[in-house]
């Protein structure tokens, strides 16, 4: 099993590079597949358009539609000032040529990029949208239809309504999995099962809900248990006008595989899911949100508004040359 | 030496050491294993190009960690950017998907977060895009990434620590 021991000289890397170098050797040797399968793990869009401008071999190997498959906009840690998201993400929409399968705005979403979304790509299924509040119903409802191929939808904390749930419902017969999450407040107290009675109503197929912070009452709960009987994992945390005990508490346990009640830990939610005690004043669109949950107190929250990155100053410098 | 000793593989690397390898590992390289294959009768030495010995060294640490279950302790870190670039190339040609999956995320990272003049520099990659080229680049780049640097100049004054 033991190799035998190389003889000492061979092993100096000083050594090798003699013998190889026949001329400079740069990283541009590397075959085309192995320069794609870095860039494929590269965490971030930016640094994808940062690759892009590096040389030309590597502009080409950047502008794979390969690549912008699966399109992930999310701030994960502190925003960027500095990056035009949302051009960005249009140009990345763009370079996918019709192959997106996945993507993932978070904040910067508006109704004219979900419009090109679903101009670009026919063929997805999977589609999430955070803190998007330059989203419309209206928009959401023009475009489902363009979406027949969708298997997932995550709207969380943007300004949309069970008519956006309603269309999506309608449109997608594939849909298996929803979320639909909501800002978590107590005050003042609200009940309303319109979000739950569209989805009981429109999605049949579905076995995946989450609902965190939803406003549904007992009526809901029961509409979505008759409405889905495909269900296996029901994520209700947050949801306070839901009561358990009794019939409905032994039903969800029967029929749901994987449920989540109400005051479950929410520390692994991408998303805030604090409560607003309302001492600040009915006014939630305030919205202050963490969106890494699992950051620590010192990190600043960035108020986002659908205008905030384009009235934003951008700063000269570039933040990523400390290294 | 001789294969006699069916579970033990030679390979001969291109500094001329031979290494004595377990079957196993030698089936982990899909260029190897198509080697042996192919041959008629039992093959002594199957000589392994662009490879080297000290990359040979790295492989079968990672062998001996992943057999072990902690493959997720084999580490690059003391790699500069060209030995890195080196063993991917020796591990690309051997067609060791694992290893090569761990060496192109190893790379992704040292990207990741990097200025465009960093990686030309670190990399050591020539801006081969003509001035035209370069002013479009920088006319459609503007909007989208503000105060990136796109100026090499920049960049290395910038990187000066």
């Amino acid at each position: 099993m033991n190799p035998l021991p190389p003889p000492s000289s061979a092993t100096s890397s000083s050594n090798s590079k003699a013998v190889i170098d026949s001329g400079e050797r740069n990283w541009l040797d590397l075959p085309r597949d192995a320069i794609l399968s870095i860039f494929r793990k590269l965490d971030t869009i930016d640094t994808l358009f940062r690759v892009h401008n590096v040389c030309k071999t590597w502009r080409k190997i950047s502008e794979d539609p390969f690549l912008y498959r699966t399109i992930d906009m999310s701030n994960s840690g502190v925003p960027d000032y500095t990056l035009d998201l949302k051009t960005l993400c249009h140009r990345a929409i763009d370079y996918s040529c019709g192959h997106m399968i996945d993507i993932n705005i978070e904040s910067f979403g508006t109704d004219d990029l979900l419009h090109h979304v679903a101009d670009s790509a026919s063929h997805l299924r999977r589609l999430r949208l955070a803190s998007c509040w330059g989203l419309s119903d209206e928009a959401l409802c023009e475009v489902a239809e363009k979406f027949p191929h969708l298997e997932e939808i995550d709207i969380t904390i943007c300004n949309l309504s069970d008519r956006t749930l309603g269309a999506i419902g309608q449109c997608c017969p594939q849909l298996k999995t929803c979320k639909f999450n909501s800002e978590v407040y107590r005050l003042p107290h609200i009940e309303s099962n319109d979000e739950a009675f569209a989805i009981a109503k429109t999605m049949p197929e579905l076995r995946h809900l989450q609902l965190v912070g939803n406003k549904m009452t007992n009526d809901g709960l029961l509409a979505i248990l008759d409405g889905c009987p495909l269900l296996e994992s029901l994520d209700m945390r947050r949801c306070f006008n839901v009561n358990l005990v009794g019939n409905l508490g032994k039903r969800c346990q029967e029929q749901i595989k994987c449920l989540r009640l109400p005051c479950d830990a929410t520390d692994d939610c991408p998303f805030e899911t604090e409560c607003d005690d309302g001492s600040g004043g009915e006014d939630y669109s305030d919205g202050i949100l963490d969106i890494d949950m699992l950051s620590d107190d010192d990190y600043a929250v960035y108020p986002y508004g659908y205008d905030e990155f384009s009235d934003a100053e951008f700063s000269d410098d570039n933040p990523y040359d400390d290294f | 030496m001789a294969s006699s000793s069916s579970n033990l593989i030679s390979l001969k690397t291109s500094d001329g050491t031979v290494f004595k390898v377990e079957r196993a590992l030698a089936k982990t390289m899909k260029t190897v294993q198509a080697i042996i294959e192919e041959a008629d009768a039992n093959i002594y030495m199957i000589p392994i190009h662009n490879v080297f010995s000290h990359h040979m060294d790295m492989i079968i640490d990672y062998y001996k960690l992943s057999v072990a279950g902690k493959s997720k302790e084999f580490s690059v870190e003391k790699l500069d950017n060209d030995e890195l670039k080196d063993f991917l190339l020796a591990v690309h040609y051997l067609n060791m998907e694992d290893l090569f999956e761990v060496l192109t995320q190893a790379v992704a990272d040292r990207l990741e977060k990097k200025s465009v003049g960093y990686v030309r520099k670190y990399f050591g990659i020539e801006n081969d895009f003509t001035p035209e080229e370069y002013a479009a680049i920088r006319k459609k780049n503007d909007w989208a990434f503000k105060g990136d640097d796109i100026e090499p100049e920049e960049d290395e004054e910038k990187q000066e620590e």
